[in-house]
């Protein structure tokens, strides 16, 4: 049992992590969109994983919820929508994307240098404020009462992008 | 738990892929989810900062993120739909009208 929480703490998130960075490389290098939205499929999942292994089992299933479960069908339904087997013979990549490639490796070396130096203190074993094991009770205590205001503002927000959606996409009678 | 540091490079490492995604792609489609893959890595270090500090506020930023996350994303792909209808392309070095 030992081993196996100590499996679950270390090696299971490396694992899940390095899955998650391939899975992203395939949506930014796959031909296909489709394939690039089951890629993208795949990454919300793992990523949900790494919440749920950080104790926050409530955000993990609004991940699956919101991402796997609206975006992506948002996002395979345009792309089934625009037809893209028209653009097939097009170029994938922009004209300097070795650049972009060169430019994208260095911010990772500096960041990941300065990031990996710096000196945090490790992880606490227990935690008292997010309930190890049930953060849903302690999450919703904070959103009902601290973060209030900005609850109200995101819930204009959503509404805010609903009529803009339908706005943008409604088709226009008088042409 | 795995040190911080390892969450962290992990994060830029994700987001990077998004920047890069952004920065390469010619499908107007493809830079949109590179545009969440970036979203989802500020809230993987949201999220560890607050198991890290025992702190919940991170997870309460982290819904708010994705809230916004989810409403660009509506608005992004109508934004496609649109251009689409009108131009019949989604290659997003096709719409240079506005270019001197």
């Amino acid at each position: 049992m030992e081993a196996l929480s100590q499996f679950l703490s270390h090696y299971l998130i490396y694992m899940i992590m390095g899955l998650s960075i391939v899975t992203a490389l395939g949506i930014v290098f796959s031909k296909n969109a489709v394939h690039s939205v089951i890629s993208m499929l795949f990454t919300m999942v793992l990523v949900a994983g790494v919440y749920l292994l950080f104790d926050a089992e409530f955000l993990a299933a609004v991940q699956l919820l919101v991402y796997a479960g609206g975006i992506i069908v948002l996002f395979l339904f345009v792309v089934l929508l625009v037809a893209l087997h028209k653009l097939e013979n097009l170029r994938l990549y922009n004209t300097y994307s070795l650049v972009s490639i060169v430019l994208v490796l260095f911010l990772i070396v500096i960041l990941g240098a300065t990031f990996y130096s710096m000196p945090f203190g490790a992880a606490p074993s227990v935690v008292h404020n997010i309930i190890a094991g049930g953060s849903t009770e302690a999450v919703a205590m904070s959103l009902y009462t601290k973060f209030i205001l900005p609850f109200e503002i995101a819930s204009v927000l959503l509404l805010v992008a609903l009529i803009g959606a339908i706005i943008l996409t409604k088709a226009r009678a008088e042409q | 738990m795995i040190p911080i540091s390892h969450v962290l490079v992990y994060s830029i490492v994700m987001f990077s892929i998004g920047v890069l995604g952004v920065l390469i792609r010619r499908n107007a489609l493809i830079m949109l989810m590179s545009l969440e893959l970036m979203m989802n890595a500020a809230n993987i270090n949201l999220i560890a900062f607050s198991r890290y500090l025992d702190n919940v506020a991170g997870q309460v930023f982290a819904i708010f993120v994705m809230c916004v996350a989810a409403s660009e994303v509506a608005i992004g792909l109508a934004i496609a739909v649109a251009l689409y209808r009108n131009k019949n392309s989604i290659q997003i070095d096709h719409f240079n009208e506005l270019k001197g």
